[in-house]
């Protein structure tokens, strides 16, 4: 029988890249959330049954819900967190791993640190005690472009010129796929002794360094900065509050920036036998590839709108056919993308071969070309329907097809 | 000193330069043929390769001219031609080939003999050329559309398409007032039958893409059986540049090399010969006359053919048409008639006025009863001349146009055009156009045969005042009738060689 793997915060960032790779070693993975199959929230008492016989719980989940500066005791992340492990080996899972962080410090600025810090400290108080392993993660990179990860990426390449706080602070990134490994190696290796890791890379970097590297891996040329005091920007962040419809940036997340001292990762990664690559290299991989992303994307969904089912030749070569008629991007939104039968309203005549579409289109049909059977046609009653179809909504498409010309 | 390279030195690989290599080598003659192009583009590469090219040529925009010409091998083969050939268009698209096989790789393997009125001014006899035109269809295959029912005694026929046989039909039936109008199944050089090295045409229409089994005649294929001739060397990658007289020939070419010769026979194509020529014609004062045929495409619905289902056929011409327009010997049109369900379809979706998809139901729901008809005129309609750049020493510009009052005849054409296709049931669709000077690449006529002066050859092809000099491509054919000229040029060509490997005496060996 596979071994159980219990994971909370299983939909998060890095929840999710940890669940697919567990799933992928053969580990029988058991998400507990919101919106997973074992209902659990952080602070709920977890059913005894849902933990017994797992080998291990890994512990992502954080709420952001928690009055900044609670008491210890109504802090459900810190109360929570001690219930699941207790309740972890009352149930007797052998490893409790709990993801903490490189901030994690009494004197941390922001209040992720102070109760990442406190959270050990109680972990380390409980009944709990010998089955936990707490995992400090630094700034984690790479991956599906969300969370503090997707907005860093998206901020550096915006503009040459970024103000920005925080430049001196020291930074050391990890690759979400190594610390999806190194919890892994945490929940499952049983020769690891209870105590605190570090996961991250082991020559911390400046964050101005780090957003360079993150502009320079997106093709782009160099990044100065603007640097804003942290009491201007944080004023700015109160003042967000205050004003009504523009959204409010929370002076928690500036907080994070702004300052810490780095940790020593040296013996953790050596323990874990974690060789971390360089970032610059692991992103201009992955960011390389995600600028000729959209035209993928979008070179699938002409072919789709055409009515193939796309092979990857075939998208292989509408993107390079895009590519060289200097149509890609084309720019087509997420939900054209998505679906892609709706270009049907964004199309123009197909004889107005100047357009951007008509003659993106045009490509995708010559793709498909070589594949295409020549006695497979539509239906009569198919035929009627697209061509009156396309008929009726010709003013509407004369009206729309102006955003892709 | 050493010795020629050979008897015979041919310049270029088309049609014309292999039907003069034949009698040449058959007589004992050696002969050396410089190919611009080389062996790629073989026949054994899957079918993405020959829709799209190997370098994905045909994913770009639609460039609005003819289907033909945006397939990845014609792509490859003129723009290649208009890179290294040096010569330009002004209202003209020069054509042409460096790719071994010439514009036979291109070409719309439509056969047509002329007869004793079309030559009338030609320095040359009939029976001459008709003798020429047995044996190039001998050596080539060629192969006559016609109705399955029908199918003649012992002819090599190909399946006529359903709506082709429609119209045919419906011509025998209704007969024209006047008989100044004729329409026939057309005559191809494609197989029906597998040969030696070919195979039978598989009605597998993709003929504009190169047909994979060699069923269309391409000039490739003869230089497989020259080769095996010890009497014929083929060299590749030799783009001929300069010709002196010494008081042989010496030829050189791109890469520096040199190659000598007491004759040279010319075949590089109308366009390629006059680049060749450029420095020992007077081109400068007025300008080389260029023959070439004015076209017209006009597509065609026949309504009673609504939906029904078609018959599997080959893509090339399924039906020739002739239409005397005046009372001159060369006043007539010819034209060949196409099926559009056989065609590719994306440029005839490109110009409708409809989305691609709504296109396509269209175009499939009415593509088997669509044809499309091209129709040429003759030489005479053309206004086109070949200039040298002043400025840049070695190229050339075609300027191209139409003679006078030919948008007049043009117009009284369609009328008369329009009343034939009524009484064949057909319905002209809008969008019928008239191709810019060049596109049909029937060129000709630059150096004619029985012309004095420097623009002139002998009936043997041989230029005036440059002996040893032979040109056996179009540019010598003195007037362009509106049929299909390779045929011809072929038949000429070969004449020409049998001539030269009768007069020349045998060198000793």
């Amino acid at each position: 029988m596979a071994p159980r793997l219990i994971i909370t915060g299983s939909t998060g960032y890095i929840g999710a890249r940890l669940a697919a790779l567990a799933r992928e070693r053969g580990f029988d993975v058991v998400e507990f959330g919101r919106r997973s199959e074992a209902k659990w929230r952080i602070g709920d008492e977890p059913a005894a049954s849902d933990l017994e016989g797992a080998a291990a719980v890994v512990h992502l989940a954080h709420s952001w819900a928690t009055e900044p500066e609670a008491a210890e005791e109504s802090n459900i992340n810190i109360s929570g967190t001690v219930k699941l492990a207790e309740a972890a080996k009352a149930a007797g899972v052998s490893r409790f791993v709990f993801a903490s962080s490189t901030s994690s410090r009494p004197e941390a600025l922001n209040v992720y640190g102070r109760t990442k810090f406190r959270i050990e400290q109680h972990l380390a108080a409980s009944a709990a005690a010998p089955i936990v392993r707490i995992a400090r993660i630094g700034l984690v990179y790479g991956g599906p472009r969300t969370a503090m990860y997707g907005l860093m990426a998206k901020l550096s390449a915006l503009s040459p010129l970024l103000p920005m706080i925080g430049l001196s602070r020291k930074v050391q990134p990890i690759h979400l796929d190594e610390v999806a490994a190194g919890l892994l190696t945490l929940a499952t290796d049983e020769s690891q002794p209870p105590r605190a890791f570090v996961l991250a890379q082991e020559r911390p970097i400046s964050f101005a360094a780090w957003l360079r590297i993150l502009r320079r891996s997106q093709g782009k040329g160099n990044l100065h900065f603007i640097p804003i005091p942290l009491t201007a920007a944080l004023l700015a962040c109160r003042m967000t509050k205050l004003l009504p419809l523009i959204p409010t940036v929370d002076p928690e997340r500036v907080l994070g920036l702004a300052g810490a001292t780095p940790m020593e990762s040296g013996e953790s990664l050596r323990l874990l036998k974690l060789h971390l690559a360089d970032p610059l290299v692991m992103l201009s991989a992955e960011l390389g590839q995600k600028s000729g992303e959209p035209s993928q994307s979008e070179a699938k969904a002409l072919l789709q709108y055409l009515g193939s089912a796309p092979t990857e030749m075939q998208l292989q070569r509408l993107s390079e056919g895009l590519r060289r008629e200097g149509l890609a991007p084309l720019g087509l939104s997420p939900a054209l993308i998505k679906h892609p039968r709706l270009l049907a309203l964004f199309e123009p005549p197909a004889n107005r071969t100047q357009h951007r579409l008509a003659r993106a289109l045009y490509l995708a049909d010559l793709a498909i070309e070589p594949e295409r059977q020549r006695d497979k046609k539509a239906g009569l009653f198919n035929a009627i329907l697209t061509i009156s179809g396309d008929v009726l909504l010709l003013p509407l498409r004369a009206l729309l097809a102006g955003r892709y010309r | 000193m050493n010795g020629p390279d050979a008897d015979f030195i041919i310049i270029g690989s088309g049609p014309a330069g292999v039907s003069a290599a034949f009698p040449l080598i058959a007589a004992g003659r050696r002969v050396l043929m410089l190919d611009a192009g080389n062996d790629v583009g073989s026949r054994d590469e899957s079918r993405s390769v020959r829709v799209l090219g190997g370098d994905l040529e045909s994913l770009r925009a639609d460039d609005g001219s003819s289907p033909k010409l945006q397939t990845p091998v014609s792509r490859g083969i003129l723009e290649r031609f208009q890179g290294e050939s040096g010569i330009g268009g002004v209202g003209f698209m020069p054509i042409g080939s460096l790719a071994r096989g010439g514009l036979s790789n291109i070409w719309g393997a439509q056969i047509s003999y002329l007869d004793a009125d079309d030559i009338a001014n030609w320095p040359i006899d009939i029976a001459s050329l008709q003798k020429s035109y047995e044996r190039i269809s001998e050596r080539i295959g060629i192969s006559r559309n016609a109705d399955f029912k029908r199918s003649a005694e012992g002819e090599s026929v190909l399946p006529l398409g359903a709506t082709a046989a429609y119209v045919l039909h419906r011509h025998r039936v209704a007969k024209p007032a006047n008989g100044s109008f004729r329409l026939f199944p057309a005559v191809n050089a494609i197989l029906s039958e597998s040969r030696p090295g070919r195979a039978a045409c598989d009605l597998g229409s993709d003929c504009l893409y190169g047909c994979p089994n060699g069923a269309i005649y391409n000039s490739r294929q003869d230089l497989l059986s020259l080769r095996k001739s010890p009497h014929f060397r083929l060299l590749d990658n030799m783009r001929a540049v300069s010709l002196t007289h010494n008081p042989g020939w010496t030829v050189r070419t791109a890469d520096g090399s040199s190659f000598f010769a007491p004759r040279i026979i010319l075949a590089a194509g109308v366009l390629g010969t006059a680049a060749l020529l450029a420095d020992h014609l007077p081109i400068e004062e007025q300008g080389l006359r260029l023959l070439n045929s004015p076209t017209l495409a006009i597509p065609l619905l026949s309504p009673q053919r609504l939906l029904r289902s078609s018959t599997p056929t080959h893509s090339l011409a399924q039906l020739g048409l002739s239409l005397r327009y005046g009372d001159g010997i060369s006043d007539y049109v010819t034209g060949a008639i196409y099926e559009v369900g056989s065609l590719p379809a994306q440029n005839f979706i490109n110009r409708m006025p409809l989305g691609r998809n709504a296109g396509r139901a269209a175009f499939e729901r009415i593509a088997g009863s669509l044809l499309v008809a091209t129709i040429y005129y003759p030489g005479d309609q053309s206004r086109s001349y070949i200039h040298r750049d002043a400025a840049a020493e070695k190229s050339l510009t075609i300027h191209g146009g139409f003679a006078e009052g030919f948008d007049i005849l043009a117009e009284a054409l369609k009328r008369a055009l329009r009343r034939e296709w009524k009484r064949l049931g057909l319905i002209p669709l809008p969008g019928s156009s008239l191709a810019e000077p060049g596109v049909d690449a029937h060129f000709a006529g630059t150096l004619p045969m029985g012309a004095s002066g420097p623009f002139g050859t002998s009936a043997d092809g041989e230029l005036n005042f440059h002996r040893g000099l032979h040109i056996v491509d179009g540019s010598i054919i003195p007037d362009l009738s509106s049929k299909y000229i390779t045929m011809t040029i072929m038949a000429n060509a070969d004449r020409i060689a049998h001539r030269l490997a009768e007069t020349e005496a045998k060198p000793a060996s």
